[in-house]
């Protein structure tokens, strides 16, 4: 008897010590982040403080490889627990998770200021913006940006004697033959004229930005596959040959990583890819060996520029429980205040700032002065618009394009053949999600 | 009385099937009830149209499941038998207690302890044309740099080895272990008659390890079917689709493009495919 007692005093206790801890989170004091690190991330958990000073709410971060918040969104996404209340939106793949309801529309929130200072819409880039917004409605606060550039090796140059970096892609290739070179005369190719990624990641599209560049488009009006048009096929041509011919053994397979540890062991001369996030890690001498020999400029581009951008957002999931605290957050993460000294005075510094009044600092270009503001801010008002397809099918294409595309590269099939194939496998995928009818 | 006797088993083995039930069978449940609907990212959440066998046939006619299916099979076959005649000779040289044996066997197993992802990624770091350590040592030998990932011809082969060589000490201990159990008195009449060596490990060695090399056979061919973790690391299944298992094809269907009815049509089939290989073989180990 004594015992059911105790038993019954035990649970009264347990029941009301839940109950006051679940009214204490439903005040909303955390907010929980899903995300992979980048430069801006690093610099918003340096000054967290600010935001928990300011609002009272805690951050508590999840970091993980991109691939892999990928797959735990894909699990949210499904089981809709309420594990996070705050991840990454890239621009590539707004589109899936607004077709499974899974993120918040922000436009009603846009009116709703934590702070007097934080949000101003004018501020953002405008490509930035428009990026984050599915049929007209906002999804998302972009929190950073990269565009592309061309890097290259002044030392390198310097020894093949060229004076100019190439501004045009027919250029482009002569100089990347150049600066394929034997250092030690042993018969054996040191630097690589040319290094991209050949991985079938989503993201590893550069081969459009050649594509773009000649004139070439994704898709139709009807979203019809256009990949087979003689501009198109000419632009990847070129970025696949370079590949074959100047770059490194093993490209087909190469990714970010593998790309960027070549460019800082100083084994490759010509780059354009997400550069603009890279520059200040080649001139870190702990990390890098070409400290001080690279050079930037605008990528070399034939009838139009490439036009390449990647974007990414803060968007909330619809099963978060805190959205108002998140909402506070976004606000926060995308400031112009915190944007400014998350890359001004940040331990690490970041150039990859959506914000207009950010990008305009005299800071920032003292900084910064090999990119702010050419070619970085030149780089960003020429971004191409739909670089990335913003469809709920964008990795099942895009995986069909890298997969063709990594056959040409590895010298299996011809740049045509590859794309003729890729193109059908698109026509069959977007057939199926109902866009010919 | 019989029935009564039987009550405190029944009792104890509710425990058993209750977390059997919660973790095969509800999951094999919705998986058949998943193939059988059409759902994927646009009705994630609304009530999914009944299409009967309609995967299954898109699937079985699918010419990427096809193509995935001889991977698998090249992948399956090659591995289990390398790792099966590599496994087998170790297991021969090391089942003896001598000093050499004693330090070598636990070595052998090294690879077979390392997480397969850990492995993935270390193997992926060694075999970069560039700045790995193989093709480091390889040009100091005046061999080529290598794509071994990277090409459609390299990639599958060396997958293949990676997966030998990690897996090869798990064939090795099992046979071992056969032989610590084989009779004594047999190879005693054997040597009394006058047998070589060959003639030993021939008509005795063999014929009495047949039943634990079939186990070895049947663990390992269940294995490489659903490998997934070390290719997927190394390269996810291309250059294109080269080295694309039906694993790695069920993750693309499934958690990255979303068409979840069809993933679950897929792994049904691969489970099918896992049933009928085994009962093969358990065919096999029974009548021998």
């Amino acid at each position: 008897m004594r015992l059911r007692k105790l038993l019954v005093g035990l649970s009264c206790i347990l029941v009301l010590s839940s109950l006051t801890g679940a009214t204490m989170c439903s005040a909303g004091q955390t907010v929980k982040i899903l995300t992979y690190e980048v430069l801006a991330t690093e610099a918003m958990e340096e000054f967290q403080q600010e935001f928990e000073k300011a609002t009272g709410v805690g951050i508590k971060w999840e970091f993980a490889s991109e691939p892999e918040v990928w797959d735990k969104i894909s699990m949210e996404m499904i089981a809709r627990t309420g594990a996070y209340d705050v991840f990454p939106v890239p621009f590539s793949k707004i589109a899936e998770f607004v077709a499974a309801d899974f993120l918040e529309p922000l436009d009603q929130y846009v009116q709703n200021k934590a702070h007097p200072v934080w949000l101003d819409m004018e501020d953002f880039v405008p490509g930035a913006l428009g990026a984050m917004k599915v049929k007209g409605k906002l999804y998302a606060l972009p929190f950073f940006m990269w565009e592309a550039i061309l890097v290259y090796r002044k030392d390198i140059y310097e020894k093949v004697g060229i004076d100019q970096p190439p501004t045009t892609l027919t250029e482009f290739e002569e100089v990347v033959k150049k600066t394929t070179i034997d250092l030690d005369g042993d018969g054996k190719t040191d630097v690589y004229g040319f290094t991209g990624r050949g991985s079938v990641e989503p993201h590893s599209t550069q081969s459009l930005t050649f594509a773009y560049s000649y004139g070439g488009e994704f898709f139709d009006k009807d979203m019809k596959p256009t990949i087979t048009t003689p501009q198109f096929v000419k632009g990847v041509d070129l970025y696949v040959r370079l590949l074959q011919n100047f770059g490194p053994p093993g490209a087909a397979t190469h990714d970010w990583w593998d790309i960027q540890s070549l460019f800082l062991e100083g084994k490759v001369s010509n780059m354009i890819d997400a550069t603009t996030e890279w520059s200040p890690m080649f001139e870190n001498p702990e990390i890098s060996k070409v400290v001080g020999k690279v050079g930037h400029a605008l990528a070399p581009q034939e009838k139009r520029p490439g036009g390449y951008m990647y974007v990414c957002g803060w968007g909330i999931p619809v099963s978060s429980k805190n959205k108002d605290v998140a909402w506070e957050f976004i606000q926060w993460a995308t400031s112009k205040g915190f944007q400014f000294r998350g890359a001004v005075t940040g331990k690490k510094g970041r150039v990859d700032v959506t914000s207009v009044p950010v990008i305009q600092t005299k800071e920032l270009a003292k900084d910064y002065p090999y990119l702010v503001p050419h070619p970085m801010v030149e780089a960003m008002n020429t971004v191409h618009p739909d670089y990335f397809p913003r469809i709920p099918e964008y990795t099942e294409v895009m995986t069909a394009y890298l997969r063709e595309i990594q056959k040409a590269i590895a010298g299996e099939v011809t740049t045509e053949r590859a794309l003729e194939t890729a193109s059908k496998k698109i026509y069959d995928i977007m057939k199926a999600a109902g866009y010919y009818r | 009385m019989k029935k009564q006797d039987q009550r405190p088993f029944m009792i104890l083995t509710i425990p058993c099937l209750v977390v059997l039930f919660a973790l095969a069978l509800i999951p094999l449940i919705y998986a058949i009830y998943l193939s059988c609907h059409n759902v994927t990212l646009r009705t994630l959440f609304s009530q999914p149209d009944f299409i009967g066998i309609k995967n299954y046939v898109r699937i079985i006619g699918d010419r990427e499941v096809l193509h995935s299916l001889l991977i698998s099979g090249i992948f399956s076959t090659s591995s289990v038998s390398l790792s099966l005649a590599i496994g087998l000779g170790l297991a021969l040289l090391l089942y003896t207690s001598g000093g050499i044996q004693k330090i070598l066997r636990p070595l052998f197993l090294v690879p077979m302890i390392i997480t397969p992802v850990v492995a993935g990624v270390s193997w992926r770091f060694m075999l970069d044309p560039d700045l790995g350590v193989i093709s480091h040592v390889l040009s100091v030998l005046g061999i080529e740099k290598q794509p071994w990932l990277s090409s459609s011809s390299l990639a599958l082969l060396t997958v293949i080895l990676i997966n030998v060589w990690q897996w090869t000490p798990l064939v090795m201990l099992i046979i071992i272990a056969g032989l610590y159990n084989l009779p004594t008195a047999v190879y005693e009449a054997a040597q009394v008659d006058g047998a070589s060596t060959f003639q030993t490990l021939r008509y005795i060695t063999l014929p009495l390890l047949k039943p634990v090399i079939l186990i070895a056979l049947i663990i390992r061919t269940m294995d490489t079917i659903k490998e997934f973790d070390t290719i997927f690391i190394l390269t996810r299944g291309g250059p294109g689709a080269s080295t694309q298992i039906l694993s790695i094809d069920l993750y693309f269907r499934g958690f990255k493009f979303y068409h979840f009815s069809e993933a679950a049509a897929l792994g049904i089939i691969v489970l099918f495919l896992i049933i009928f290989v085994s009962r093969y073989y358990i065919k096999i180990t029974g009548e021998a």
